[in-house]
C-alpha cells in the first residue's frame, strides 16, 4: 500500500469508493444493508448497484480501506446463508477525510 | 486435503467470462447480422461447459472429511478468480434476502424473477469486465 507523506494518500477513491467508505464509516454493514441505505439516501437512479459494489468491497479490501468478517446468524429468509459484515479502516476513513478535504480547498480556490 | 478453489474459481470465472462473451457475440450478431452465431454458440456452450465442470468439481473435491470442519476461504488471499467461490453465500444470500423483502411487500412474481435475473446480469457483466481486465491489462500493458 503505498502512501505520500502525511499530507496526502497516494490512495485515489472512485466514486463508488467514495460512497461506500461514506457509508461505513462509523457503521457496520452487509451488502444488501448498504445499498438499500444508498437508495434511501440518494435515490434509486443514483444509488449504488450490486454489481459494482461487490466488486468494489472486494478491491478496497485489498487496498485496506475497509475490512470484513462473517455475522453469526443465519436467518432463514436468506437461505440460511451468513451475511458478511462490512466497516472502514482507520486508513479507509483516514483517506475519506483526505478526499473530502481536497475537495473543498478545489471548490474554495479563488483565480489570483 | 489439497486446496481446489482457486482451481474452482478459475473455472467458475471463466464460464462467466465466456457466457458473457457468448451472450454478447449472439446480441451484436443478432443486432448487425454479422452472421456471429456460431461463434457464440460456441461460446455460451463453452461457458456453460466450464461453470458445469467447476460446480461438480468444486463439490466434488471440497467435500470436507468426515469428522472434520469444513475449510474457510482465506479472505486475506483471495485472487479475482477466486471471487466467485468464495461470494457465493453472500451474493446468494444477499439475492435471497432482497428476494424475500421484495416478495414481503407485496411485489408480483414475475417483477421480482426480472429484478433478480437484472441483479445477476449485473454482478456477471462486472465479473466479466474485471476478469478481462485483469487478464489483459494488468499483465500486459506496461507503463512507459
Amino acid at each position: 500500500m503505498s502512501r505520500r507523506g502525511s499530507e496526502g494518500y497516494a490512495l485515489r477513491l472512485s466514486a463508488v469508493e467514495e460512497d461506500i467508505l461514506t457509508l461505513l464509516v462509523g457503521r457496520e454493514l452487509y451488502g444488501l444493508a448498504m445499498l438499500e441505505a444508498s437508495k434511501s439516501a440518494v435515490g434509486g437512479t443514483r444509488a449504488l448497484r450490486p454489481g459494482s459494489l461487490y466488486t468494489a468491497l472486494y478491491k478496497m479490501e485489498q487496498k485496506g480501506l475497509v475490512r470484513s468478517w462473517w455475522g453469526s446468524e443465519t436467518p432463514a429468509e436468506r437461505g440460511h446463508a451468513r451475511r458478511r459484515y462490512y466497516t472502514a479502516t482507520g486508513l479507509g476513513a483516514e483517506v475519506l477525510t483526505a478526499t473530502q478535504l481536497r475537495r473543498h480547498q478545489l471548490a474554495q480556490w479563488q483565480p489570483a | 486435503m489439497p486446496d481446489h478453489r482457486p482451481w474452482g474459481g478459475l473455472l467458475w470465472g471463466l464460464g462467466l467470462v465466456w457466457l458473457a462473451l457468448g451472450l454478447r457475440l449472439g446480441l451484436v450478431g443478432l443486432a448487425q447480422g454479422l452472421g456471429w452465431q456460431r461463434l457464440a454458440l460456441g461460446s455460451l456452450l463453452l461457458g456453460v461447459a466450464l461453470l458445469g465442470v467447476a460446480l461438480l468439481g468444486v463439490t466434488l473435491l471440497m467435500r470436507p472429511e468426515p469428522g472434520q470442519p469444513a475449510p474457510q476461504p482465506s479472505w486475506n488471499r483471495r485472487s479475482l478468480s477466486v471471487v466467485p467461490a468464495s461470494l457465493r453465500e453472500e451474493w446468494g444470500g444477499d439475492l435471497a434476502e432482497a428476494c424475500w423483502q421484495w416478495h414481503q411487500r407485496g411485489y408480483a412474481r414475475w417483477s421480482i424473477r426480472l429484478w433478480t435475473l437484472s441483479w445477476m446480469l449485473q454482478l456477471v457483466e462486472t465479473r466479466v469486465r474485471c476478469a478481462l481486465y485483469a487478464a489483459i491489462w494488468a499483465h500486459r500493458w506496461k507503463k512507459p
